[in-house]
């Protein structure tokens, strides 16, 4: 046992208490600064509703043609009522039309169309996609991203999402 | 404590005339614990004036004023108008009502200023106008001129104080000495969990710091300084 004449013993305590009051001190910043820049972590975007892109009678049967997805958009504290959003490749089918995001999968560039080699193409990284979104060669780990698409009253409507890049499955973003 | 969270305002804070007040609300009622944050920076800023004037009340009754610590007095004394220049900066960001008037008096005060007042006050607003370039001079200010020049006076003033070395009290018994580790630290240690503590306290007891409605400058609103430039402003009257 220490004697109260022993310096030592004393300074130990005293280093000790000071040490737990700055660590006690740096929770009192930590903690909120931990949860305030996590925040991201737990938003929810919410889910997106059907866009009008074009009428079905303005597209040729198995020519892919690209819109600009146009809507109101909530960014943080910024609200816009029409935003450019990004864009979809419409392709008609007989009376139907599929719809593919213009975001390559791989690492999100916007994919052209070769019409001379009816194929999609990233300029980027040089992934390539058959005119029905399979991947035929290049980086991408999947297709392109088919989105939800139908006609109302002569017109497509898409329904506009983000997926995670990268993956070799589509996982929605922000849902 | 005044940097991490001013770091963190600074990660979220847009300072442009049309989404600083929506972005101090995003922080405020969006992010987690956003509000403990801007409420600790806003009561920290306090604590700094109030610490500042207690350190300067300590330094003038040791008589620490007088030659050969002089200089560094007037570093000090430098450095409470620094201290004050946060509060004067931060004031404005949220482009709420109180500030956008306080700093509308503040700016007309330096435009009183015979010959060169007009052209300080258009600088210091960025133009004719209140707005964005008002926002942003006065972000630079307080996010990176103030803190850089507080830093340099801060370094020299500490250099200053331990080459005069501390001004004993009257009748302190000069023979004893003491160590800086763990006995001055623990005291310090104990000062600064005292402020921090009251701060996190009014912090957590006001739900942050108040924010007014959005600067409208159709309004009629009586500006009113912080209680530090309370005595400013009853000279105006």
């Amino acid at each position: 046992m220490e004697s109260r004449s022993d310096p030592w013993g004393r300074r130990r305590f005293l280093a000790k208490v000071t040490i737990a009051l700055n660590a006690l001190l740096g929770a009192v910043v930590a903690v909120p600064a931990v949860g305030y820049l996590l925040s991201p972590l737990r938003r929810r975007r919410e889910a997106r509703r059907f866009v009008r892109l074009a009428r079905l009678n303005d597209l040729a049967d198995g020519e892919p043609r690209k819109f600009a997805v146009v809507g109101p958009e909530v960014d943080a504290w910024t609200r816009a009522p029409d935003r450019r959003l990004g864009a979809v490749w419409l392709v008609r089918r007989g009376d139907g039309v599929v719809a593919y995001t213009a975001t390559c999968p791989h690492l999100g560039c916007s994919v052209d169309y070769r019409a001379e080699a009816c194929r999609f193409a990233c300029p980027c990284h040089a992934s390539f996609f058959a005119i029905d979104g399979r991947r035929l060669a290049g980086p991408s780990p999947r297709g392109m991203d088919a989105l939800d698409a139908r006609e109302t009253d002569g017109w497509v409507e898409v329904r506009f999402e983000r997926f995670r890049q990268g993956t070799p499955t589509k996982i929605k973003v922000g849902l | 404590m005044q940097i991490v969270t001013g770091v963190l305002l600074m990660t979220v804070y847009s300072p442009s005339a049309q989404t600083a007040w929506a972005s101090v609300y995003y922080i405020d009622h969006r992010l987690t614990l956003g509000w403990l944050v801007r409420g600790l920076h806003h009561y920290g800023s306090q604590a700094m004036i109030v610490t500042v004037a207690l350190h300067l009340v300590q330094v003038t009754t040791y008589g620490a004023h007088r030659a050969p610590r002089e200089f560094n007095y007037w570093v000090g004394l430098a450095l409470l108008g620094l201290v004050m220049g946060f509060g004067l900066t931060g004031y404005l960001l949220p482009w709420d009502q109180k500030g956008y008037w306080a700093t509308r008096v503040a700016t007309n005060i330096a435009g009183t200023v015979p010959l060169v007042g007009g052209a300080v006050q258009r600088l210091m607003v960025g133009g004719a106008e209140y707005g964005h370039l008002t926002l942003t001079r006065f972000y630079a200010l307080h996010v990176a001129v103030l803190p850089a020049s507080v830093a340099l006076l801060v370094v020299a003033h500490i250099y200053l104080f331990r080459r005069h070395h501390v001004t004993p009290p009257a009748h302190a018994d000069l023979s004893r000495k003491g160590l800086f580790y763990p006995d001055q630290a623990l005291r310090d240690s104990v000062a600064i969990a005292l402020a921090v503590g009251v701060c996190f306290a009014l912090a957590f007891y006001t739900h942050g710091a108040s924010l007014d409605a959005p600067a409208d400058p159709s309004s009629d609103y009586p500006a009113r300084p912080e209680w530090y430039f309370l005595f400013l402003f009853q000279l105006l009257k």
